[in-house]
């Protein structure tokens, strides 16, 4: 990208640190209430405490339903990665009719309201007898964020020059070779993008998972459920932590993977 | 074309093909088809009743609060969708400016807010943005205002806020990818040739970015008109949404026809206003 | 409705073999599914009863009516053993097939409930041609919160919640049945849960007036407290009564309750066994579990509910108090109370 002016570089870091307020905003609240003692919903800040975490460390439930969604996030991630590239090659390998057809279909669970998804897979189970559990949800997710991941992969597939692969075969590639050196490693950022959005709207939905669950529990489930009596405190450390972790593994990843010369030239 | 030439890759083509049209099929086309079926039934007096009609469709056009409320949803879900995309727009275009780790960095710290529960966000926006909430004392304490507004929340201003809130990151990185995407040497090349910086973007990067703003816009209008929870939670006497029509059929009102018939319009809405929007990029 | 194509059955049955060899194992251990409501399945009460049993015992928890009818009908009851449901709901269940009735003998503890919820007979919705479809646990009526430094003298009827005075400081609960329900009792009507098509435009107009009123409408007792906090509100209206008064009171709110003269409306929750329970014997045991006098005194004091085995300082026996009962249109009422929340 271009060099800015000083002006713009200012002016663009200005909005960005709005942005960023709006983002961690309403992050803020849980985080810091979760260092001070919790009395019946109201934050003691009179009271500095981790008494938050410990009761985090012991609440078992929780901790199964966050690694619960976990699990059901990695699978429906890459899945619905796996599932694109092969609609997103099919797209391009396809005839016009077929292929629109089959990008309808896949698109539509994205459009229609989660609880019709829901709903219609819960009866198609029941109906195929699928007992419901978290096969049923990680199917439930990846049929939802499918659409996500193959429209980032098929927009990134298709602006990939036909020259590049004429080039491979003619030097005598197989398909094989030329799908694995040639074109995935040109779709590294649309799988790495789209695999973070599926990844993040898999673990945060809650309409289908109420349905097609049975009886595993996420943590959107218990997080929903809580909205009845009031959030624990454990719920401020959980997302304390999940904050940290998360920071901590994109810093780690970034240092670790990305050495500093071909961050530079990565696109 | 790719997986051409041998006689192996034939057998592959074959595979994937069948895959592709299989793997829908059962998991996405059967269950929704037999849904979608379901909008041609009806139900009266609690009861539902398993022969086809036009009913619930006739309905959506004739009762008088659907139309409406459908269209304000839309023009809703359309501002939320341009604020997101404003606001978002800078962000990735600063962060493709960026070299090196600070880039990846600033993109990974965009997208953590996404990995924290949309429910607990939703209640500390509406905590903030209440009447005793930070931002009311804030504005309170800086003399800005005398007595706490109650215009922040439980309206519909309320419902774009939070969409807009929680959706940005949504908008942020499609737009970051295909601004990635534009080879450098034609912004070099367009600067060799005595372009200034403003020229440059207005004639080669804007226009080479907008596929990525018009699946960010996509994205945030699909998520936030399906989004029922946010106008539940926000949106208080006024902010009523479609979704939350949609919502309420599916519980003790058992009108699963009427929700199905409301979702497939739903989704009909959903498909031309985005076919409307790739129109328009493809114009530009 | 099924949809019978030898191909699509194929390959269902190619697709679900792995997961039914799954399901299969699991069954051999003894396993409860329970649903409930957060607050009737607490863990301790739920390792107690696995140590007893030998069992395991799962809990789905979930957060409102229209969730319990969801699941439990879209999958035909097959997800779920037993389930807590209140006995105006519990109807729909019965008319669906949905559940299994009781056997009294499986339940020796059911002799030592308070002697109001000993008949069963008595107690409306929870028997259907002299069979028992669920056991009561627990019940609350839906009262008036009320400020009392906002509010004076202390309110005796609903109508306040229309009082000009109160304008954005109410808060409402999102549900048609029932709001349209307690606005008959202030409007005087008879039965207000068999109401006439004049009726209910007359609720209706009502309802129309108490939406001006309102701040916001709330689903659950803790988003009701929230709103509290962080707003001015002065009168609640109570779905959820002791529950919220408690969780209220305990957060240092100076608030009072009220049964209203003209009737409060009140729900009796019960445990019903779904038609495809895997172990009835253990689903019986874990209602009779539960009909102990010591869980009845927990739960009563966690959640501030009236438990049906041990007196709680649950509703003034002068108190008019409305059970609920399954209204006469579920759908035409939710349509009602959309079209109220549409107008502008």
């Amino acid at each position: 990208m271009m060099k800015l002016s000083r002006l713009a570089y200012l002016g663009l870091s200005l909005l960005t640190a709005i942005v960023f307020l709006l983002l961690y905003g309403p992050l803020l609240v849980p985080i810091i209430s979760s260092f001070f003692e919790v009395a019946h919903g109201n934050v003691q800040w009179d009271t500095p405490s981790l008494s938050s975490y410990a009761a985090l460390v012991h609440n078992e439930g929780i901790i199964t339903a966050f690694l619960n969604t976990l699990i059901v996030g990695f699978c429906a991630t890459f899945l619905s990665v796996v599932l694109g590239i092969l609609f997103a090659v099919h797209y391009r390998n396809g005839s016009s009719l077929g292929r629109d057809l089959m990008q309808f279909v896949v698109f539509l669970p994205f459009l229609m309201p989660p609880i019709m998804i829901g709903l219609a897979l819960l009866i198609f189970f029941r109906e195929t007898d699928i007992p419901r559990s978290l096969l049923t949800v990680i199917i439930g997710h990846t049929v939802f964020v499918l659409a996500l991941a193959y429209r980032t992969i098929v927009v990134r597939l298709q602006s990939l020059s036909a020259s590049f692969i004429e080039a491979s075969y003619d030097l005598g590639a197989s398909s094989w070779q030329t799908f694995f050196y040639v074109v995935l490693p040109s779709l590294k950022s649309a799988l790495i993008g789209s695999a973070i959005l599926c990844f993040a709207l898999s673990f945060d939905e809650t309409m289908i998972t109420i349905l097609v669950t049975g009886t595993d529990n996420t943590l959107p489930i218990r997080l929903w459920a809580m909205m009845r009596l009031g959030f624990t405190p454990d719920i401020n450390a959980l997302v304390a932590l999940i904050l940290a972790l998360t920071t901590a593994m994109c810093i780690l990843a970034v240092r670790y993977l990305l050495p500093k010369e071909s961050a530079d030239n990565a696109a | 074309m790719l997986l051409v030439g041998d006689q192996q890759a034939k057998g592959w083509r074959f595979a994937l093909s069948t895959l592709a049209y299989g793997l829908p099929f059962i998991f996405i086309v059967a269950p929704l088809l037999s849904f979608i079926v379901y909008s041609f039934f009806w139900v009266e007096g609690g009861q539902m009743h398993f022969n086809l009609t036009l009913g619930n469709y006739i309905r959506f056009f004739t009762d008088a609060i659907f139309i409406p409320v459908l269209w304000q949803t839309c023009l809703l879900c359309l501002m939320v969708a341009v604020f997101a995309v404003l606001l978002g727009y800078p962000v990735a275009f600063l962060l493709a400016s960026l070299s090196g780790r600070r880039k990846y960095m600033l993109l990974m710290l965009v997208l953590v807010p996404l990995l924290m529960s949309y429910i607990i966000k939703i209640y500390a926006i509406r905590s903030i943005l209440g009447g005793n909430g930070f931002l009311n004392r804030f504005l309170v304490w800086t003399r800005l205002i005398d007595q706490p507004l109650t215009i922040f929340v439980f309206n519909l201003n309320a419902v774009l806020l939070t969409l807009t809130m929680l959706l940005i990151p949504f908008a942020i990185l499609p737009i970051f990818l295909s601004l990635e995407r534009i080879p450098k040497n034609l912004i070099e090349a367009s600067t060799d040739l005595g372009a200034s910086n403003w020229q440059t973007y207005c004639r080669v990067i804007l226009p080479m970015s907008l596929p990525g703003v018009v699946t960010a816009a996509s994205f945030v209008f699909v998520l936030a008109i399906g989004d029922f929870l946010t106008p539940q939670m926000v949106g208080g006497p006024s902010g009523f949404t479609f979704g939350r029509i949609i919502y309420s059929q599916f519980g003790a009102a058992f009108n699963w026809p009427f929700g199905a018939a409301l979702s497939v319009i739903l989704a009909l809405v959903m498909i031309v206003v985005i076919a409307l929007g790739n129109r328009f990029e493809r114009r530009i | 409705m099924t949809i019978k194509l030898n191909r699509r059955t194929a390959l269902s049955m190619g697709l679900a073999a792995p997961a039914l060899l799954r399901a299969s194992w699991a069954r051999a251990a003894s396993e409860l599914r329970v649903m409930a409501w957060e607050g009737y399945a607490d863990d301790d009460w739920v390792k107690e009863f696995q140590a007893q049993t030998g069992a395991t015992a799962k809990v789905v928890f979930i957060g409102t009516d229209d969730e319990i009818w969801a699941k439990i009908k879209g999958s035909e009851g097959k997800d779920f053993d037993v389930f807590a449901v209140n006995t105006a709901q519990l109807q729909r269940y019965i008319d669906a097939g949905l559940t299994t009735p009781h056997d009294l003998d499986k339940l020796p503890n059911h002799k030592n409930v308070l002697p109001r919820f000993q008949d069963l007979s008595k107690i409306k919705g929870v028997m259907r041609d002299g069979k028992v479809h669920s056991i009561p646990f627990c019940f609350d009526s839906i009262g008036l919160i009320y400020d009392k430094d906002k509010v004076t003298p202390a309110p005796d009827s609903f109508e306040i919640l229309w009082d000009p005075k109160y304008k954005g400081k109410v808060l409402a609960y999102d549900n048609g049945e029932h709001n349209f329900s307690f606005t008959a009792l202030t409007l005087g009507i008879a039965d207000p849960f068999h109401l006439s098509g004049e009726d209910m435009e007359k609720i209706k107009a009502k309802l129309s007036a108490l939406k001006q009123n309102v701040l916001s409408f709330y689903t659950t007792p803790d988003e009701a407290l929230q709103l509290y906090k962080s707003n001015d509100v002065a009168l609640i209206w109570a779905n959820y009564g002791q529950q919220q008064v408690k969780a209220m009171k305990d957060a240092g709110a100076n608030i009072g309750y009220v049964n209203p003269k003209e009737g409060a409306l009140a729900w009796l929750d019960t445990w019903a066994m779904t038609n495809s329970v895997q172990d009835k014997e253990l689903a019986e045991a874990w209602v009779n579990f539960l009909l102990q006098k010591k869980i009845g005194e927990q739960l009563s004091e966690r959640t501030g509910f009236g438990n049906t085995v041990a007196e709680s300082g649950s509703a003034n026996p002068n108190d008019k108090l409305v059970w609920l009962e399954f209204v006469e249109d579920p759908t035409k009422r939710s349509d009602l109370w959309n079209e109220i929340k549409a107008q502008p």
